[in-house]
């Protein structure tokens, strides 16, 4: 059971030590490792006569911008980047098993993070479209009755969002690993394939298709 | 396992950074082109429809011209059709006063030369008369008499002819 836990890599020796777990880590990779891929795709793209290379790009990153534009329309359209970013990392986070490091989304830390990001962003959206006053007077619709249950929403969204990611991530990797203690060789492959590859992007499209819903609610 | 420490704090820095970095290097440049790209096919768009338009209605204002000219090409050769008839009329009303006064002048003449055969016939036929009078009487009478006498026999004569050849 010891793979079930996520180490503490380094401690900072400050304040009396601060952890720093596998998941920042493993997170500081995948993040170097996009960064280094998009500044060598990014380079020499053209307006005119796309390579195929750059073909290939526009459709990943333009259709993950269309996806979520269809979803979240006019008023939401600047926080696009961030969802893109978002689905960006999730998706590699939950196919990083593949390569042999720890998913950064098996740590609760990672997905409580997620989770914080985009409440707060959900909640800045609604901020900025309506004013303070607004933003109040939102927890009070569409009946003044219900202005408690909204404002619990306001847990009860991150705290599922968060909890869905990490249950499912947590829950694929206990299952992989049962089933290569009992079948080590071929059997797994199939089952890899669901838990470490559709189940992987599936939650990564759905946490990012809620938050795009939420900012919508949000802005409207 | 389900441990919830500072490592929260990181993990949403490293979003925060991750969101910027990829903001930065990936999806700004990729959606700048594909705007670009995007204005660029409208413009050309606009720009084809534009000619399109003015080529139409170069197109128009030359059927225009070429209408107009048309019409006028037949206005003037009605014009000179009409001019040609009337220069006709007047050469031909010219002719044919030409030719009256010609053929009148032609009868005149003939008529003052028959009229002059005419004269000098008589005389002859009136010197011929007295002479062949003086052989068969034989007698000088007094000839200024005896011609006044035939000249008016003659004329007499002549004209109940001209009367019965009228």
């Amino acid at each position: 059971m010891e793979e079930l836990n996520c180490e503490t890599v380094f401690t900072i020796p400050v304040f009396g030590g601060i952890g720093i777990s596998e998941s920042v880590v493993v997170t500081w990779v995948i993040m170097a490792a996009l960064t280094l891929l998009s500044i060598i795709f990014v380079r020499n793209l053209k307006v005119e006569n796309p390579g195929r290379k750059q073909q290939v790009l526009e459709l990943a990153v333009g259709g993950l911008y269309g996806f979520f534009d269809d979803l979240i329309g006019e008023e939401g359209r600047r926080y696009i980047p961030y969802l893109v970013s978002v689905a960006i990392y999730i998706g590699v986070a939950n196919l990083i098993g593949l390569l042999g490091l720890k998913p950064p989304t098996k740590d609760l830390n990672a997905t409580a993070a997620l989770a914080i990001i985009s409440i707060l962003l959900i909640e800045y959206a609604s901020f900025h479209k309506k004013g303070l006053k607004g933003f109040i007077k939102g927890f009070a619709e569409p009946v003044a009755i219900i202005a408690p249950i909204n404002i619990l929403e306001l847990f009860i969204k991150p705290l599922s969002l968060c909890m869905r990611l990490f249950g499912n991530v947590l829950g694929a990797f206990v299952v992989m690993e049962l089933i290569k203690l009992i079948v080590p060789a071929i059997i797994p492959i199939p089952f890899s394939m669901y838990f470490d590859i559709f189940d992987g992007l599936i939650q990564a499209y759905v946490f990012v298709f809620l938050t795009a819903l939420f900012i919508k609610e949000s802005v409207e | 396992m389900l441990r919830l420490d500072m490592n929260v704090v990181f993990n949403m820095l490293n979003l925060i950074v991750l969101y910027l970095l990829l903001r930065h290097f990936l999806i700004k440049p990729v959606m700048e082109v594909m705007n670009k790209r995007q204005a660029m096919i409208e413009n050309s768009i606009s720009n084809a429809k534009n000619s399109e338009g003015q080529a139409a209605e170069m197109k128009k204002q030359y059927e225009d011209k070429l209408a107009e000219s048309s019409k006028e090409g037949l206005k003037i050769i009605e014009e000179a059709k009409n001019q040609a008839k009337v220069q006709y009329d007047r050469i031909l009303e010219n002719a044919e006063e030409e030719a009256g006064r010609v053929i009148g002048e032609a009868q005149r003449k003939a008529e003052a030369d028959q009229e002059k055969a005419l004269n000098e016939a008589k005389a002859q036929i009136a010197g011929l008369v007295i002479a062949a009078a003086a052989k068969v009487v034989n007698q000088e009478a007094s000839a200024m008499a005896n011609k006044a006498l035939y000249d008016s026999f003659i004329a007499e004569a002549g004209d109940s002819h001209d009367a019965g050849s009228n």
